[in-house]
């Protein structure tokens, strides 16, 4: 029988999320995880789809880690269904190689399997985080000239 | 196929609960741009807050009140798109609290483009009437949508000046 999903094993999962430290991680993980993360991967290059617990433990202890390391997520909501939880979160990260701090809104979807996450599926507000690990505001209107056409890069740029 | 049906299709049980019910009316509403139906959905004192780069899309951003929300959704958001539906990946319910997750399906105001739009509301309803409402999007991948072109992150916003600083006769 699954074990019920509660606030407390939400949160337990983002107090070991947050340290970046495999081992705390691994022991939330199911060994078949997925994580989808939506986003540009031209300025986020972690974000994608990633299926398995070394995949992940990857993707969140290095490879994000040496990018955007999370420092806090400020759970301002959670929504808990069944073996599913939906948490709004205002996530607050580290630019590494500016060290600037960017804070974002985020919501992560996850889904659990014997008190174990089993799929995250996280969906941020990508324009506000690039504008802040740029450093300045973006020019969305301004068109690359001689640049590919959006149809012929979308696959390039929302890699999800 | 009806709002409703695609709601239970998505839930985790067949019969639409009254929640499901509240559910399947607010995305009707929303995607009709009725008045009358939004009107009938959302509460007089509904807070609204969409995350987004408001500057550029100016339906992004907070709201308070019924008519603020209705304007929103009626007039504002088809500037830039009319919704033509959502596919729902999420449907969360506890109590009268709901987490919704999916795409957007709409077209492009000028060029009559499709463009996706992955989205997460969290909605909070009282006495079957939406009073919250938060949304978080992947607003790269809306902007560089709706712009219809790669966005260039290099690339600084000018800031113009409309009127010398000084110069407050201009004003």
């Amino acid at each position: 029988m699954d074990v019920p999903v509660t606030r407390q094993l939400v949160e337990a999962f983002y107090d070991a999320f947050t340290t970046c430290d495999p081992g705390r991680i691994a022991a939330t993980l199911t060994h078949d995880v997925e994580w989808q993360m939506d986003g540009p991967v031209s300025v986020f290059p972690f974000c994608g789809h990633r299926r398995g617990k070394a995949p992940v433990l990857d993707l969140l202890t290095r490879h994000k880690a040496e990018i955007l390391p999370v420092r806090r997520v400020d759970q301002e909501d959670i929504v808990i269904d069944g073996q599913r939880a939906a948490v709004f979160a205002k996530i607050t990260a580290i630019h590494k190689q500016t060290g600037r701090v960017v804070v974002f809104h985020c919501v992560h979807f996850l889904t659990f399997r014997d008190g174990l996450v089993s799929a995250v599926y996280c969906i941020a507000d990508t324009f506000d985080a690039a504008e802040q690990v740029i450093g300045h505001r973006i020019d969305a209107y301004h068109e690359p000239q001689g640049g590919m056409p959006f149809s012929d890069r979308q696959q390039d740029i929302v890699v999800i | 196929m009806s709002e409703a049906e695609r709601l239970s299709r998505a839930a985790p049980v067949g019969a639409l609960s009254p929640m499901h019910e509240c559910i399947a009316r607010f995305y009707a509403a929303y995607r009709s741009r009725d008045v009358e139906r939004l009107d009938d959905i959302l509460d007089d004192d509904i807070e609204w807050f969409m995350a987004g780069p408001a500057e550029y899309f100016d339906y992004y951003g907070a709201r308070r009140g019924k008519t603020a929300v209705i304007e929103a959704v009626t007039r504002i958001m088809p500037c830039y798109f009319r919704i033509s539906d959502f596919d729902f990946d999420h449907i969360l319910v506890d109590g009268q609290r709901v987490a919704t997750s999916g795409r957007i399906r709409a077209r492009q105001r000028d060029t009559g483009r499709l463009i996706r739009i992955g989205f997460a509301h969290f909605l909070r309803f009282e006495s079957g009437r939406l009073i919250s409402l938060r949304s978080v999007s992947d607003t790269f991948d809306v902007a560089e949508q709706v712009v219809g072109h790669p966005i260039d992150v290099t690339r600084e916003m000018e800031c113009v000046s409309l009127a010398p600083e000084d110069d407050f006769s201009a004003v």
